[in-house]
């Protein structure tokens, strides 16, 4: 096997030394690579900043274990902001592992924003249906949970007095991994009844939400990297900067793969014929 | 219960309900109307619970035929299913999902193998784009210079090489993406029109007892 044919077939293991090093390696020594602001996740931040004091976000919070590392990160930015802002939260989940993640990461930004459960926050838990789920929480909240996640009744938790329906609803957060979940936020919540609708999104995701911003979707964060511009924009660094230099390196090395395998393959074609 | 009943009777049922769920989103109906729409909303949510309810009874029943009959290679790993599916409801029912076990147990055994797996997916797809993705046409070369430009808008690195890569990663997911997606969006926004009225009027039988036969 000679040079160009050896290029073209780094073994699998290297390739993952490589990527297991560039993963670590700017946790330990930061690159502290500057991030600019996209309009996008800007026009997320002003949505949020614009709204009084009080208003109320309804929040479909759907991490996952899998999804987490992505928009875990943008979706608690944006909790603490509102929160900060004080805005009043309700969570819902439409993914069965929702309710363990809004458990686990809101508890810790409200206890030290000082704010406090059933006034401030509420978490709704998880519902069922997709999107009919979606549109029966909107036009009855009491007929679509009787109760909340922590077994209060609604009409005993005192941000719950006077909200019944989606006229109550001053924004859509939505944090989800599934492609087709904003688009039945869009639906649901922004056509009939105009309410704005701001998200975090995966990757994957995003190319396919996208197309909505800015007219139903009125800003978006783009994974790991919206996150980090969510953080920048707060003047709040956490773990989504800090990641964007592991990120930064594995993109990198992804691209010198694919250049060098790439220019291997020509050169050995070339020699061939 | 005669064919005809078996599948006239669902064509019904979704006639009526679909036509009266739609009906309430283009027409201003008096309140008492409305609420009964939502009340329909509603319904849907229970049928879906109960929906993954029975999936789990089925799948439970599944694996403990496995387990009865020790299929090789399979009855151990329906065995692990089997107290996976049995444990959190369990937990659940017992001690609620804000006690401290059940908590635990789902951040170390739930959690822990989902974002496992998630990060060796990084490793596969790394080193099956390194192996595949060779640009023996001119449209695997565009393919290849498209995603290493949205890479490099994406990772703040690209900016610091080249001040254009962001602006060129942007313009692709701005306009080419955008585009395409509306279109698309579109075109399957008139096709799930048309497939609506079809199961409406009984046209598309996937629901009914026999399905489209």
């Amino acid at each position: 096997m000679n040079l160009l044919e050896k290029i073209q077939n780094i073994p699998t293991p290297i390739i993952s030394v490589v990527l297991i090093l560039t993963l670590t390696v700017p946790m330990f020594y930061p690159l502290g690579l500057p991030i600019k602001i996209s309009p996008i996740v800007k026009a997320a931040y002003d949505t949020i900043e614009q709204l009084p004091e009080g208003s109320v976000v309804l929040m479909d919070y759907g991490l996952t274990p899998a999804s987490v590392g992505e928009t875990g990160c943008g979706a608690r930015a944006m909790v603490y902001h509102m929160l900060s802002k004080g805005l009043k939260i309700m969570f819902i989940g439409g993914g069965v592992d929702s309710p363990q993640f809004v458990e686990k990461d809101v508890p810790p930004i409200a206890e030290i924003l000082n704010k406090k459960y059933g006034t401030d926050w509420v978490h709704l838990g998880y519902y069922a249906g997709g999107e009919t789920g979606r549109a029966a929480i909107l036009s009855d909240f009491n007929n679509a949970y009787p109760k909340d996640h922590r077994g209060n009744l609604l009409q005993n938790l005192e941000l719950m007095k006077n909200i019944n329906n989606y006229e109550s609803i001053d924004l859509v957060a939505v944090v989800t991994t599934g492609s087709d979940v904003l688009p039945m936020w869009v639906r649901q919540a922004n056509t009939p009844y105009g309410i704005d609708i701001v998200g975090s999104v995966d990757g994957a995701s995003f190319s396919i939400a996208v197309p909505y911003f800015p007219t139903q979707i009125s800003g978006l964060l783009n994974a790991l990297r919206g996150g980090a511009e969510y953080e920048a924009l707060m003047k709040r660094p956490g773990e989504a900067i800090a990641g964007m230099d592991s990120i930064s390196l594995q993109f990198l090395v992804v691209i010198l793969l694919l250049l060098i395998t790439n220019v291997a393959m020509f050169l050995d074609r070339k020699g061939e014929s | 219960m005669s064919q005809l009943t078996k599948k006239s009777t669902p064509v019904m049922i979704t006639f009526i309900i679909g036509f009266f769920t739609i009906l309430v989103y283009f027409i201003a109906l008096p309140s008492s109307v409305t609420e009964a729409s939502s009340t329909l909303n509603g319904w849907a949510t229970t049928i879906v619970a109960l929906a993954i309810g029975f999936g789990t009874i089925v799948l439970l029943r599944t694996h403990t035929m496995r387990v009865m009959q020790r299929r090789k290679g399979e009855w151990v790993y329906s065995i692990v299913i089997i107290i996976g599916i049995l444990i959190f409801p369990l937990l659940y029912l017992t001690i609620g999902p804000n006690s401290y076990l059940y908590k635990t147990f789902y951040s170390t055994v739930n959690a822990t193998i989902g974002a496992s797996i998630y990060g060796l997916v990084l490793f596969t797809l790394v080193g099956g784009m390194y192996r595949t993705f060779r640009a023996k046409r001119l449209n695997g070369l565009l393919l290849m210079i498209s995603a290493c430009l949205v890479m490099l808008q994406i990772a703040p690195i690209g900016d610091a090489i080249w001040s254009g890569f962001p602006i060129l990663g942007s313009w692709l997911m701005d306009y080419p993406t955008v585009g395409v997606y509306r279109g698309i969006m579109i075109a399957s926004a008139f096709g799930a029109l048309a497939i609506c009225f079809r199961t409406l009027l009984g046209y598309e039988g996937g629901h009914v007892s026999g399905g489209g036969e």
